[in-house]
């Protein structure tokens, strides 16, 4: 019996403009997968993420989260709910503690108790190892912790799938270790994540399968294994020799 | 004081010893140093309205103008007779409640020669004007029970020329503070500037989130359930006989109708712009003798049908729909400036986990775009207590309109202009102190 997967795209095309960002690409994620997207810079690895929250609208085909069609909801906001996104740039809100960040939606979007919502607050940034930085505002946090918070604040909605769209990209290199580790740890305890990233050594470690999009293609789609020592076509190898060269 | 603030900030580490320094408050003082020119300005300042307080004819015009006394109010006067006697009853009806009356007298020059009183009197609840009461004749300190609504005093004088009957309210601060709000030129000015100022307000936060809506959505969204809304709609109206018989009006308003449902999710952007261009394109005194002299004057004649009866907005309700209509489409363009500015990372994080387009502005983009519109705000305030001077034209006693009647009595426009020029000068140099200590607030965070 094979199980349902719980991201299911099919066929999606997405263009702005005359740029097609997203070309014809359909796979699907199972449960306590995780997939990390990899590719070129403007290859479309962001819009397809952004498309899967329907952040960005997808002009054809359709993408099935959860048995619902995100091309075309009844409610988006409860299917946002069940889905946590990770920004580059954290999109923290400055003007709410780190607690207040992590409760807010939860009481608005899950009719939460306040005090519900912070112990699950607490728990989550004790989580992600910056649990003494809960009275915080995120101008009094470095990169990493701010994306330490974003992440909790993802988590506390318990979503059942996470995206992160190139978490670490906007950190410093002494920063990006701490925010690894806690992806690494939700990998483990069989969260459905989809990445984009090219933090090669967090993509070894956890990644299940990997994408990989050029100019909104979906080029090569296997396991990570396949992909570095086999790497099925020609740009799939001229990119892997440019990331991996140092 | 540059000094002493960095000092106690140091001392501050000092004694927190090894703490996070970036979690330490920033110390700044909300005014900072007082510039050189603001004590020349201060000393120029007190020079003038030391000048002006000494001097009569300014302190008449500033009485004028500020429409002082306010603790007392005048409700009837009568010329004594011939032996000094006198009678006298308020000129309309006193709501229930505790009174305390007095009667002046006045020479020729309405100087007060004579003085009588306190009346205290407790009208009752079930008072009414056409109970005939007894002349009260003598002042008296306990309260008076009496159940007419309009009271009648009376007795004889030996002074004076002139009997004048107050209503005294020294002894009652909230109806001192009532009576002072209510009363004629400054604080006319002030209540119109206040009142259009908070309805401009919620005019210029509709309209400007209408301004940053969708300005080409999607159509065809939902539309089958808006053309039923309209037909159904069309229907009702239909059944209660409420449209025309002509088949073309119908066919008219049908289309009307239907097409406006059609086009429903492109109104907001479309009618916040045009009520913001049409606005911002028109002068405010247009705007003001607008309203003053055709829409109002026009709504009453047009109102007083069975449903709402007559509606008079004329005066100050007409002063202030038209100042509020027209700071409205200033305070819309902030407002949407304001939400412009704030990254649109916050809206996708906000709508990411969940929330709905009203919950993240109210709980996400409001809260910071309050912060960076604040200082233009509080500019706005200070431009419509000037721009309330307008209102004159359409006859409202504010201040500058005082000041006018002041001097059309006694011919001295260099006393007259002076106080009024002063009177605003102290308001808006004060409000600009507050707007640049909110300034300053908003650019420490």
């Amino acid at each position: 019996m094979t199980e349902e997967p719980i991201i299911r795209i099919k066929n999606a095309y997405k263009s702005f403009g005359r740029v097609e960002a997203v070309y014809d690409v359909s796979f699907d994620v199972q449960v306590g997968e995780v997939l990390v997207i990899i590719g070129p810079s403007g290859g479309g690895k962001s819009t397809l993420l952004r498309c899967i929250n329907r952040l960005e609208v997808i002009d054809k085909g359709d993408i099935i989260v959860d048995g619902v069609s995100v091309a075309n909801p009844k409610n988006i906001n409860q299917v946002r709910a069940e889905i946590g996104i990770v920004f580059q740039l954290f999109n923290l809100f400055p003007h709410l503690t780190a607690l207040e960040n992590i409760t807010l939606a939860q009481r608005v979007v899950r009719n939460r108790k306040p005090k519900e919502a912070e112990e699950i607050a607490h728990q989550q940034l004790k989580k992600v190892g910056i649990g003494e930085k809960w009275d915080s505002y995120p101008s009094q946090l470095s990169g990493g912790q701010k994306q330490r918070v974003a992440i909790a604040r993802a988590l506390a909605m318990d979503p059942k799938i996470m995206l992160f769209d190139e978490p670490t990209s906007a950190l410093d290199p002494e920063m990006i270790k701490g925010v690894l580790d806690v992806m690494l740890d939700l990998a483990e305890e069989g969260m459905t994540m989809v990445v984009v990233s090219h933090e090669m050594g967090f993509v070894r470690a956890a990644a299940d399968r990997i994408a990989f999009l050029d100019f909104g293609r979906l080029v090569e789609l296997t396991t990570p294994e396949e992909l570095f020592n086999n790497p099925g076509t020609e740009r799939t190898q001229e990119f892997l020799s440019q990331i991996l060269q140092h | 004081m540059r000094n002493t603030t960095s000092d106690s900030e140091s001392d501050d580490m000092a004694s927190r010893g090894s703490q996070d320094p970036l979690s330490q408050p920033v110390r700044v003082i909300p005014w900072g140093d007082v510039p050189w020119w603001a004590v020349i300005v201060l000393i120029v300042g007190f020079f003038v309205s030391y000048s002006m307080l000494t001097n009569a004819k300014y302190i008449d015009a500033l009485t004028f103008i500020l429409d002082m006394p306010w603790h007392k109010k005048a409700l009837g006067d009568e010329a004594l007779s011939e032996n000094g006697d006198w009678s006298l009853r308020p000129m309309s009806d006193l709501e229930p409640g505790k009174y305390t009356f007095y009667v002046e007298f006045w020479d020729e020059e309405e100087q007060v020669v004579g003085r009588k009183g306190p009346y205290n009197i407790r009208i009752a609840s079930q008072a009414s004007d056409e109970i005939e009461a007894e002349p009260i004749t003598q002042p008296n300190p306990e309260y008076l029970e009496v159940d007419t609504s309009r009271p009648v005093f009376a007795g004889s004088s030996a002074v004076g020329e002139e009997a004048v009957l107050f209503n005294d309210f020294s002894k009652r601060p909230l109806r001192l503070l009532l009576n002072l709000w209510k009363s004629d030129g400054l604080f006319l000015t002030i209540r119109v500037t206040v009142i259009s100022f908070f309805s401009a307000l919620i005019l210029g936060l509709l309209f400007g989130l209408m301004r940053v809506a969708d300005r080409s959505p999607d159509l065809r969204e939902h539309i089958f359930w808006r053309l039923l809304f309209g037909a159904a709609v069309l229907i009702l109206a239909w059944i209660f006989s409420a449209l025309p018989q002509d088949l073309w009006k119908l066919g008219l308003i049908f289309v009307v109708v239907e097409g406006l449902m059609a086009l429903l999710p492109a109104v907001p952007y479309t009618l916040s712009t045009l009520y913001v261009e049409v606005m911002r394109g028109l002068p405010m005194l247009v705007i003001v003798l607008y309203m003053g002299f055709a829409v109002t004057p026009a709504l009453r004649d047009a109102s007083g049908g069975w449903i709402i009866g007559e509606v008079d907005l004329r005066g100050i309700p007409a002063a202030i729909i038209g100042l509020s209509i027209g700071y409205g489409a200033y305070l819309a363009e902030i407002f949407r400036g304001g939400i412009e500015s704030i990254p649109k990372g916050q809206m996708e994080a906000a709508r990411s986990l969940g929330m709905n387009y009203f919950q993240a502005m109210r709980y996400v983009i409001l809260p910071q775009a309050i912060r960076v519109i604040l200082p233009p705000l509080g500019n706005n305030f200070i431009a419509l207590l000037k721009d309330s001077s307008l209102i004159s034209v359409i006859a409202l006693p504010e201040l500058l309109q005082r000041g006018r009647l002041w001097i059309s009595r006694t011919f001295r426009a260099f006393e007259g202009y002076n106080s009024v020029a002063i009177l605003y000068l102290i308001m808006t140099l004060v409000l600009s102190f507050l707007v640049r200590v909110i300034e300053r607030r908003s650019s420490i965070d």
